[in-house]
C-alpha cells in the first residue's frame, strides 16, 4: 500500500507509540523492585540490627519507613519520576551521585565490551556462514557455545592468571593504577570516563595505563556477547542467503560477492541491532559480575558493596536505576533499528 | 523476424536432488525461439516448467544437475565456465518472477537496484545515463519518476510486478524468461501487465518464454505454445493450430477443462499429477489417458508432426495387439488426494 | 454429552520431525533427536555423553568423591593442609579453606544438577499451562501477562535473581538459603521463558483451521487446549528446557559467586568456590579456580549442544540439509527416432 504520510511523519508517529510503551514497563518493574525488598522487612533492621531499638526506631522515622506501605510506594514513584533513587542507608551517598561516578565506570566497560563483541562476533558469524557445515563453521559454532559457556568470572580469573600473573602483561584489577586514578579525577570537565579524563589530561603514559586496564574486563565481557552476536549473525546470514531477493539478484547476474554482503549481509545485520537490545540485560548481569572479578568501580561493583552491608535502600535506588536504564536503552535501540530498517514504522 | 533463433534447446535436462531420489523435472526438452517470439509453456504445478524456467538461466538448487544442448545467441551455454553464464544473467537472460512482494531488497531504494544492474552489465554508462535508462523503463511500466527513490514495501503487488520488470528490460536482453509473473495478483492488474508486455514486444522485441498454467494468457499474449507434462513437451506449434486442432490427448483435455461462459459441466482431468521421482514408463500420460493402448506403457512415444506430439495415437503403423485398449485398475477416491 | 473428537495425527512441526514416514512418537523431543543428521548428531550425541557424565557424578557423588565438601582431613584426621597444589592425596589441590578441590567439584554437581533440575521442573509446571491458557483465552490477562513477563524478560536476570533470593531467605545476614530457595530463586527468572514461548506457540495454534473445525464440532475450551493445541506446543518444550538449563546454571553460578544461592554449609557450589578464587590467583594459585570453572564449562557446553542441535532440526532452515549431488545417467535408449 502507497503510504500517503511522508516517510518521517510515520516514524514520528512509531517512536512516539514506542515510548508509550516504556512506561508501563519501567513501572512494572520498578513496582516489582519495591514490593520484593520491602518484603524483605525493614531495610533499617537488615542494616542496623545491632542498635538499640529506640535508635532504629528513630532512624525508621528520618527515612520516612514508618509510614503505610501504600504512601512510601506512592513517595518513591513520584521520586523515580524525577530521577530521584533515593540516599544509601548506611553511608548517605546519594544514589544518583553513584549513578554519576560508577555508572561511568559501567558504561566505559559496557562500551568496550560491545565494541570487543561486535568486532569479533560479527565477522566470525559471517565466515561461519559462508562454510555452512564445512570445518570453519563447526569450528566457529563450537566456539560460539563456548564463548557463552565460560562464566564471564571464570574467563576473568584465567585471563588474570595468563597475563597478569603468569606473563605480567596486564595489571590484575582496577580501572587505573592509584597514582593516574587521583590525577585524571582531578581534570575539569571530570567526565569520570577515564579514557576520556587522561586524553584531556594530556600524559601519553596516562592514557596507556587506563587502556592496560581496561583490556582484560572488556574482553571478558565481550566475548560473551560475541559468541551470541556469532550465533546470530550465522543464523540470519544462512536464512537472508536463501531469500527472494537474493535469488532475483543472482537472476540479474550481479556477481556473487556482492550479492553476498550487499544484500544478504546488510539484511541478517538487522536482527543483530534489535537483539543488542535484549542483550543489555545480559550485558548488565555480566558487567556485576565483571567488576566484582577485576574490582572495576561500577555500578554492579557498588550493587554488591551495598548488599554485602545489607544496605537494601541503597540496592533498592541502584536496581532500580538499573530498570530505567534498561528500558531507556531498549527505547533506543528501537529508534536505531527504526532508522535503519525503512519498514519498521506503523 | 529473421530466421535466426536466438534460443535454442535440444533434449534438455534438469534433474534435482529430493528426499525420495533425483527428481526428473526436465527430462528430454527441445524447443527454439526467434527474436520477438512469444512462447507459452503450459503444464499443471509440478510439470517442471518453472524449474526449465531456472535451468536456463543456471539458477538451480544444491545438488541439481543439467546436460543437453543449450544454444544461445551462437554459444553453447552448458558448455559455459560459471564466470561466464554469470555474466549471461540479466544481460542476456532475463527472468521475471512470480512473487513480485518479496522480490526487492527491502533495505535498497528502487533507484538503488536499477543503478546496481546497470552497473554490473552496462560498464560504459555514465551515472547520468544509468538513471536515464531506468526512467525510461520504469516509465513504459507505468512507474512515475517521483517515485524513483522509493522504497519496496511502498509500493503494492501490482507495481513492484512491474518494477521487476522494468528492471529485467533495463538490461535490455536478448531473452526472457516470465515464471508466472501474473498468477500472485488480481486479474485487473494482470491486464494491465498482458498489456505492458505486448507494448513490450513491440518496442524492444525481445524472445519471451511466457509459463503459465492459465490458457487465458496463453492465448492472448503467445505466438507458439509448449505444452508441458511430467517432464517432456508433449506437443508444441502455432496457439491458433493448437487450440483449434489439439492432437495429444492431454492437450485436448486441458482445452475441455478450460471454463467460459459456455461451459455446462466441468471436465476434469482423472488420477494425480505424476511421481516425478520415479515416472510413468513409456508415455507419461498414459495412467491418466482415456485413450490408453497396450504400447502406450510399453514404449516412449516419437515426435510426430505438424505438432511434435508425444503420442502414439498418430503412429499409423501400428499392430492389432499394440493398439488394444489398456486395461487399468479403477482410480480410488483416496489416490486422488 | 461427550461429543466424540477424531485423533490428529500431527502438525506441521510433528510431520516435519517424522522424516518421511517413520511413527510419530508422542514423547516431546524424541522426534526432533531422530532428525539429526551428520555434524548435528554429533553435537548431539556430545552433549547427550557430557550431560550423562554429570548426572552420574550428581547421583554417586558419595561413592565417587573422595572426602566430604567441608571435610579438611582425611578419615583418620590428617589435615590436608591449605592451598595445597594437586597431590596424590588431593588429586585437584585443596582450598584456602583447607578443603579438598577435587570432591568440592563433585558434590557441586550434585548441588547444580539438584538446583536445576528442581528450577527447571518448577518454570515448566507454572509457565507452560500460564501461557498454554493466556494465549488461548486473550483478552486483558493475557495482555497484563505479557506486559510482565516482557518486563521481566528485559531486566538482567542474575540481578533479578539476586532480589528474589534476599526476598526469599528474609535479608538477614547469617541465612542464605538452601537448594529450594536458590531453585525458586532462579525459576521466577526463567517462568517468563516457558511462558512467552508456549503462548505464542499457543497464539499461532489457535488460528489453526483444525482448532477451528474442532470448536465448530462444539469441543469444551479445555479440551481444545489440552488435546489439540498443547500436543503441539509441547514439542517445542524440551529445546527451551535445555538451552534454559545452561542459562540457569550459569545464573546459579553467578549467584553463588556473589555470596547468593546455596549456604555454604548446605553445599559445594561451583560459583561459590571461583569466588574464594579469585583472590588466590594474585598469588599465582590456579587449581582452586580451575577446576570447579571448568566443570560449568562442560556441563553448560553438553547441554547447550543438546539444545542446538534440537533447535536446528526444528528449525527446517538450519537442518542439515542431505544434499546429494544429482549424476544424469546415460541417455535411455528410449527414442525410436
Amino acid at each position: 500500500m502507497a503510504t500517503t504520510k511522508t516517510s518521517s511523519g510515520s516514524l514520528r508517529s512509531y517512536l512516539i507509540t514506542r515510548l508509550l510503551l516504556v512506561i508501563p514497563m519501567v513501572w512494572i518493574l520498578v513496582t516489582l523492585v519495591f514490593f520484593v525488598l520491602r518484603v524483605v522487612g525493614n531495610p533499617i533492621k537488615s542494616a542496623f540490627g545491632q542498635l538499640p531499638p529506640e535508635e532504629i526506631a528513630r532512624r525508621e522515622h528520618a527515612a520516612g519507613l514508618d509510614r503505610p506501605l501504600i504512601t512510601q510506594y506512592w513517595s518513591y514513584l513520584k521520586n523515580v519520576a524525577h530521577l530521584d533513587f533515593g540516599v544509601a542507608l548506611t553511608d548517605h551517598t546519594p544514589i544518583s551521585e553513584i549513578l554519576r561516578v560508577n555508572g561511568a565506570a559501567t558504561l566505559e566497560l559496557t562500551f568496550w565490551a560491545v565494541v570487543f563483541a561486535l568486532a569479533v562476533g560479527v565477522p566470525l558469524g559471517r565466515i561461519a556462514a559462508r562454510h555452512r557445515d564445512r570445518f570453519p563453521d563447526v569450528g566457529l559454532r563450537l566456539f560460539g557455545v563456548l564463548a557463552y559457556a565460560i562464566p564471564v568470572f571464570f574467563l576473568g580469573l584465567l585471563l588474570k592468571l595468563l597475563f597478569s600473573v603468569q606473563l605480567g602483561w596486564l595489571p590484575v584489577s582496577g580501572r587505573a593504577s592509584p597514582e593516574v586514578e587521583v590525577a585524571i579525577n582531578e581534570v575539569t570537565p571530570n567526565t569520570h570516563l577515564y579514557l576520556i579524563n587522561s586524553i584531556l589530561y594530556g600524559d601519553n603514559e596516562y592514557i596507556w595505563d587506563v587502556i592496560k586496564h581496561t583490556i582484560l574486563p572488556a574482553v571478558a565481557l565481550g566475548l560473551l556477547v560475541a559468541g551470541i552476536f556469532l550465533r546470530l549473525v550465522r543464523v540470519n546470514l544462512l536464512q537472508t542467503l536463501r531469500s527472494d531477493y537474493v535469488e532475483a539478484a543472482r537472476a540479474r547476474g550481479i556477481r556473487e560477492r556482492r550479492v553476498v554482503r550487499k544484500h544478504a549481509f546488510k539484511n541478517a545485520l538487522i536482527p543483530v541491532i534489535t537483539v543488542m537490545g535484549l542483550q543489555i540485560a545480559a550485558l548488565l548481569g555480566g558487567a556485576v559480575l565483571t567488576e566484582e572479578t577485576f574490582e572495576w568501580q561500577g555500578i554492579g561493583y557498588k550493587l554488591v558493596y551495598y548488599l554485602g552491608r545489607q544496605d537494601y535502600i541503597a540496592v533498592q535506588g541502584i536496581v532500580t536505576a538499573i530498570a530505567v536504564i534498561v528500558a531507556l536503552i531498549s527505547f533506543l535501540i528501537d529508534v536505531i533499528a527504526a532508522v535503519i530498517d525503512p519498514r519498521v514504522r506503523y | 523476424m529473421n530466421g535466426e533463433h536466438v534460443l535454442s534447446v535440444e533434449d534438455m535436462r534438469v534433474w534435482y536432488s529430493g528426499p525420495g531420489g533425483p527428481v526428473r523435472a526436465v527430462d528430454g526438452v527441445s524447443f527454439s525461439l526467434r527474436p520477438g517470439e512469444v512462447l507459452g509453456l503450459v503444464g499443471e504445478s509440478g510439470c517442471g516448467k518453472s524449474t526449465l524456467g531456472r535451468g536456463l538461466l543456471g539458477l538451480l538448487p544444491r545438488g541439481a544437475a543439467a546436460d543437453g544442448t543449450l544454444r544461445f545467441d551462437g554459444q553453447d551455454v552448458l558448455a559455459l565456465p560459471a564466470k561466464q553464464r554469470e555474466a549471461l544473467r540479466g544481460g542476456g537472460m532475463g527472468l521475471i518472477f512470480q512473487e513480485p512482494m518479496t522480490r526487492l531488497d527491502p533495505l535498497m531504494r528502487i533507484s538503488d537496484h536499477f543503478d546496481e544492474a546497470l552497473k554490473t552489465h552496462e560498464k560504459s554508462l555514465s551515472k547520468k545515463e544509468r538513471q536515464t535508462r531506468a526512467l525510461d523503463a520504469l516509465r513504459a511500466l507505468g512507474i512515475p519518476p517521483t517515485r524513483f527513490r522509493n522504497y519496496p514495501h511502498e509500493f503494492s503487488g501490482g507495481m513492484r510486478q512491474r518494477i521487476m520488470i522494468a528492471l529485467a528490460l533495463a538490461l535490455r536482453p536478448k531473452f526472457i524468461v516470465a515464471d508466472e509473473p501474473t498468477t500472485a495478483l488480481d486479474v485487473l492488474v494482470e491486464a494491465q501487465i498482458l498489456r505492458i508486455l505486448a507494448d513490450i514486444r513491440e518496442r524492444f522485441s525481445p524472445a519471451i518464454l511466457l509459463i503459465t498454467h492459465n490458457l487465458g494468457i496463453v492465448a492472448e499474449a503467445c505466438d507458439h505454445v509448449a505444452v508441458m507434462y511430467a517432464g517432456r513437451i508433449v506437443e508444441q506449434g502455432p496457439v491458433r493450430d493448437i487450440f483449434a486442432n489439439p492432437s495429444h490427448p492431454y492437450t485436448q483435455a486441458l482445452l475441455r477443462s478450460t471454463i467460459s461462459l459456455k461451459t455446462q459441466n466441468l471436465h476434469s482431468i482423472p488420477g494425480a499429477p505424476p511421481d516425478l521421482v520415479a515416472p510413468p514408463a513409456g508415455c507419461r500420460f498414459h495412467p491418466r489417458c482415456e485413450h490408453a493402448m497396450q504400447v502406450c506403457p510399453a514404449k516412449q512415444p516419437p515426435q510426430f508432426q505438424p505438432h511434435r506430439s508425444e503420442c502414439w495415437l498418430l503412429e499409423p503403423a501400428l499392430t492389432g495387439a499394440e493398439r488394444a485398449p489398456l486395461e487399468r485398475e479403477e482410480v480410488s477416491v483416496a489416490d486422488e488426494a | 454429552m461427550s461429543v466424540n473428537l477424531p485423533e490428529l495425527e500431527g502438525t506441521e512441526t510433528a510431520l516435519a520431525l517424522s522424516g518421511g514416514g517413520r511413527k510419530h512418537s508422542r514423547i516431546p523431543g524424541v522426534d526432533a533427536m531422530r532428525a539429526t543428521a551428520g555434524f548435528q548428531r554429533g553435537m548431539l550425541v556430545a552433549g547427550v555423553v557430557i550431560v550423562l557424565f554429570f548426572a552420574v557424578l550428581a547421583l554417586f557423588a558419595p561413592w565417587i568423591a573422595p572426602y566430604g565438601f567441608d571435610d579438611d582431613r582425611t578419615a583418620d584426621g590428617k589435615v590436608f593442609g591449605r592451598l595445597i597444589a594437586p597431590s596424590s592425596q588431593n588429586w585437584f589441590g585443596t582450598t584456602a579453606g583447607g578443603e579438598d578441590v577435587f570432591s568440592r567439584v563433585v558434590w557441586g554437581a550434585q548441588t547444580a544438577l539438584e538446583v536445576i533440575l528442581l528450577a527447571v521442573s518448577i518454570s515448566i509446571v507454572v509457565g507452560v499451562p500460564l501461557g498454554l491458557v493466556s494465549g488461548y483465552l486473550g483478552g486483558w490477562l493475557d495482555r497484563m501477562l505479557v506486559l510482565v513477563t516482557d518486563a521481566l524478560f528485559a531486566f538482567p536476570s542474575l540481578l533479578l535473581a539476586i532480589i528474589v533470593n534476599i526476598a526469599i531467605v528474609g535479608g538477614t545476614s547469617s541465612q542464605v538459603g538452601g537448594i529450594l530457595a536458590a531453585a525458586i530463586s532462579i525459576t521466577v527468572v526463567y517462568v517468563p521463558q516457558y511462558f512467552r514461548v508456549v503462548r505464542n506457540a499457543t497464539v499461532a495454534a489457535r488460528e489453526e483451521p483444525y482448532v477451528e473445525a474442532a470448536r465448530a464440532l462444539g469441543a469444551p475450551k479445555y479440551v481444545v487446549m489440552l488435546r489439540y493445541i498443547f500436543g503441539n506446543v509441547v514439542q517445542t518444550v524440551p529445546v527451551i528446557a535445555t538451552l534454559n538449563a545452561g542459562d540457569a546454571i550459569l545464573t546459579l553460578a553467578g549467584l553463588g559467586f556473589l555470596g547468593y544461592g546455596i549456604e555454604p554449609s548446605a553445599g559445594a557450589e561451583w560459583g561459590h568456590d571461583l569466588s574464594r578464587a579469585v583472590s588466590d590467583t594474585a598469588a599465582g594459585i590456579w587449581w582452586t579456580g580451575l577446576y570447579p570453572g571448568i566443570a560449568i564449562v562442560l556441563i553448560v557446553v553438553g547441554v547447550t549442544l543438546v539444545g542446538e542441535s534440537l533447535n536446528d532440526v526444528l528449525n527446517p532452515l538450519l537442518r542439515t540439509a542431505k544434499v546429494s549431488q544429482v549424476v544424469l545417467p546415460e541417455r535411455a535408449a528410449e527414442q525410436p527416432e
